[in-house]
């Protein structure tokens, strides 16, 4: 897959690894706020803020790949707001944020099967700026209507006061 | 198919028809009553009408669009004076209304069977028809052309098919007594070959130009309509008139726009300066306020560090009248979204009088608080349930004619609808005075379903055995009848209303008759809330559903089964103990009950007891979907934005409970 109607990529760190996203996508990047935990989340749903005015999920992506199982939140932890296609504005933790990149389409490389830390399908790509590997993701992909559904549960474990607010 | 998505038409089609069905059926309603229309009211009849017929054509509604010109095509001559009113008629159209409603449902979920459709054409034309024996053979001059009920206005935004249009058949009526178009003559747009077979038939497409109504209506037509009209027999034979489409043509359409827009204000004096505007709409200009206020909060916050002391209090001037325009803009934005109790009110007479009709009982009808405005928002889920209360009323409520004579009342029942505004709630009253319920027949059933045992039973007081009807699965009605009885109803209600965050009581006198109370809040976008902290967590509990908050000792608590199920005992009533900690996996600072608190809570028809930490504010919260970006939790309503930015959750009792009774079993 390509991308076409972008070449402004947002990029950012998780973990060791530099991802990037659409520009488009990107509305407005926050510094981590206080989250309000929701009872029967999963691990990787921090909970929701209010954002402009909309209640939204944060995310934190690296705990979501298995990047940082324990990453920890602190002034430095950045969330990036996104807006998927369908019109759901939704929050996602990363490390840092790098840079703005051009992308060159004729750069642009098919996921590989293996070797990356998130699953190919959630992937549009990796593009290579220099020496520098970067990882386009597939925000509709990841943040799938569905699969937001039935995956953001925390499974029934017995998992009494796991996940309590580290915020 | 068409070029355009008619399904984003028939949306708006939608709408408008409902308040068009709504002005007719009031206006044939008072004819009714009344026995007489004058020439005003036949001429906004009329006009409603053809605005029907036109909105359906243009939506595709080929069917529903038939038929509506029968009925347009009679008031026509109740117009210009061919026809005479008589008292019988109201009742007619009524009914004929009545099956355009039908047809209307039928045709937009696909499943209008045509012989159906034919069945029903043909009962309309002959009920129709026995007043205009005498004009008989004009009838069916008229009623051929409709054989091809493919008739309808483009809408001016679909402009992508004009282009398309190859030729025309125009169809003047006056002159044409009979048609027969050749398909060759016809403009088609999208599929030509498709239309070209079905058109060998003898059918007939073509523009309509109606001038002896003297309004202008075109229609064009598709394929969708053209298959349709396989099925019509060709009546037209000769007396063609054909144009080819030019300029005046698609002027032509333009113009029948606006006869529709006329025929609106003029049959709608209220709403001759308002629009139509997407609730959305609203809701974003609430959430830029409500981004507004946190601003506000946030920069008067800041002015507390400022040292210099005539800045400082300079600033605060400026941000009082801020924040006052704030208070002004957030009033504004509220009122648009307030219409007045008579939309809710306007839709009653006729289902009154339908279903007194059916169960041949005479109702005398009364409403009260027309004014009273109400969330936009909540009208939807309102108009249900009041609906099947007034349905109660009018089949369990209100006795039979032979009855009430016996009883010494009046022939004819009486129903009071009131609203009114107090202390922040909208209280909406039905009041009837038939046989009242009775609460010996409804307390052994619900002995029976084994929804209260007898000790409960004996505790309780009238009021709260009235109360009983709203409990699942409970029909006192000896016989199931189509209006109400089957014990899905009540229950329905209540729950209905509860998810509006309001509440309904019922008082009843045995013999006197019913009165059910819904309180609502004034708007579905705030709520009155209790902040309850469970650990470090605060959540929020509707006022409304709170009973009452108390301190337990260890005597009101039992254990019972070996799974732990707590119960508090209060007053001889056993009511579950809910552990808000371990529905919401918080810890708690207190896991001994009798160190913590107790509310007690509405959940459904029953109650629980949470159980919690510490009880904090009260305050108004602006209610804010949870699953507008992310989905629903359970035991969770919805979120609000608290003062500080932060979001606070609002608990759902009936949520909470399914959830822990879906975890015992």
């Amino acid at each position: 897959m390509s991308i076409t109607q972008t070449n402004q990529l947002l990029t950012f760190k998780l973990g060791n690894e530099t991802y990037g996203i659409e520009i488009n996508k990107v509305r407005e990047i926050l510094t981590y706020p206080v989250v309000t935990p929701i009872p029967d989340a999963s691990r990787w749903v921090k909970g929701v803020i209010n954002l402009r005015g909309e209640v939204a999920p944060i995310i934190d992506l690296r705990i979501r790949f298995s990047i940082n199982n324990e990453p920890i939140y602190n002034e430095q932890t950045i969330i990036i707001a996104v807006k998927t296609q369908d019109a759901r504005m939704i929050g996602l933790v990363v490390d840092e944020v790098s840079d703005m990149e051009n992308v060159e389409m004729d750069k642009l490389y098919p996921a590989p099967d293996m070797g990356t830390s998130i699953a190919p399908k959630y992937l549009k790509g990796l593009f290579k700026k220099d020496d520098k590997m970067i990882v386009i993701l597939d925000i509709d992909k990841i943040l799938d209507k569905e699969e937001m559904q039935h995956l953001s549960r925390h499974s029934n474990e017995v998992s009494l006061n796991v996940h309590t607010a580290s915020a | 198919m068409a070029a355009f998505d008619i399904n984003k038409y028939r949306q708006m089609f939608l709408e408008e028809t409902q308040d068009l069905f709504e002005t007719i059926d009031s206006i044939l309603l008072e004819a009714e009553s009344y026995g007489d229309m004058d020439s005003d009211t036949i001429n906004s009849l009329f006009r409603a009408v053809h605005t029907l017929k036109g909105n359906s054509a243009s939506v595709e509604l080929a069917h529903f669009a038939a038929l509506t010109h029968e009925i347009e095509f009679f008031m026509d001559k109740l117009r210009n004076g061919e026809l005479a009113f008589e008292e019988s008629m109201a009742e007619l159209l009524i009914d004929s209304i009545d099956t355009l409603k039908h047809i209307l449902e039928l045709e937009l979920k696909e499943e209008l069977e045509y012989e159906h459709f034919l069945t029903t054409k043909i009962n309309l034309l002959d009920r129709l028809s026995s007043y205009t024996e005498n004009t008989q053979t004009q009838i069916e001059e008229q009623n051929e052309p409709l054989d091809t009920p493919a008739f309808g206005l483009l809408l001016p935004s679909a402009k992508g098919i004009y282009g398309a249009i190859d030729t025309s058949c125009n169809i003047d009526y006056n002159e044409a007594v009979e048609l027969e178009c050749d398909g060759d003559f016809f403009g088609f747009f999208d599929d030509d070959e498709d239309i070209k077979s079905t058109s060998k038939d003898d059918d007939s497409f073509g523009f309509f130009d109606d001038v002896e109504i003297d309004d202008d209506f075109f229609g064009l037509f598709d394929d969708a309509n053209t298959s349709k009209d396989e099925e019509y027999f060709g009546f037209f034979d000769d007396n063609i008139v054909q144009k080819k489409p030019d300029i005046a043509l698609i002027k032509n359409e333009e113009k029948s726009v606006s006869p529709k827009e006329n025929t609106k204000s003029k049959v709608d004096t209220n709403a001759n300066s308002s629009i139509r505007v997407d609730l959305s709409k609203i809701d974003t200009l609430m959430n830029s306020i409500g981004e507004l206020v946190i601003a506000h909060s946030m920069l008067s916050q800041y002015t507390y560090m400022m040292n210099d002391q005539k800045i400082k209090s300079d600033l605060n001037e400026r941000l009082d009248l801020i924040d006052r325009y704030i208070r002004e803009l957030q009033e504004a934005v509220m009122s648009v979204r307030m219409i007045p109790m008579e939309t809710v009110f306007s839709k009653f007479p006729k289902i009154i009088r339908d279903t007194a009709k059916r169960l041949n009982k005479k109702i005398d009808f009364r409403h009260y608080g027309d004014n009273v405005e109400i969330d936009k928002a909540m009208i939807e889920g309102l108009t249900d349930p009041l609906t099947h209360i007034v349905r109660n009323a009018m089949d369990h409520g209100i006795e039979s004619i032979d009855k009430r004579k016996a009883a010494g009342k009046s022939e004819s029942g009486t129903l009071l609808m009131s609203a009114e505004q107090a202390n922040g709630q909208i209280i909406i009253k039905i009041q009837d005075d038939g046989g009242g319920i009775n609460i010996e027949k409804v307390t052994a059933k619900a002995l029976q379903n084994g929804i209260i045992d007898e000790a409960q039973a004996s505790a309780m007081s009238d009021d709260d055995k009235a109360m009983l009807i709203f409990a699942p699965g409970l029909s006192t009605a000896e016989a199931v009848t189509d209006i109400s009885g089957r014990g899905v109803g009540m229950d329905v209600v209540m729950s209905n209303i509860k998810q509006l965050g309001g509440d309904v009581k019922v008082e009843t006198e045995q013999g006197f008759g019913s009165t059910f109370t819904i309180i609502l809040p004034l708007t579905l976008a705030i709520l009155d809330g209790l902040n309850v902290r469970v650990g470090a967590e605060q959540f929020i509990l509707p006022l409304s559903s709170i009973i009452e908050t108390l301190k337990p000792e260890s005597s009101m608590i039992k254990q019972i089964g070996d799974e732990g199920s707590e119960v508090l005992m209060l007053r001889e009533e056993f009511i579950p103990i809910v552990r808000l900690h371990s529905v919401f996996n918080v810890i708690p600072q207190n896991y001994k009950l009798i160190e913590g608190l107790l509310i007690v809570v509405r959940s459904g028809a029953k109650k629980i007891a949470l159980f919690i930490d510490e009880f904090m504010n009260q305050q108004q919260f602006v209610i804010k979907p949870l699953d507008k970006n992310f989905r629903n939790a359970h035991g969770i309503g919805g979120a609000t934005v608290r003062g500080d930015g932060t979001i606070g959750l609002i608990i759902d009792t009936m949520n909470i409970t399914q959830n822990t009774n879906r975890r015992a079993s």
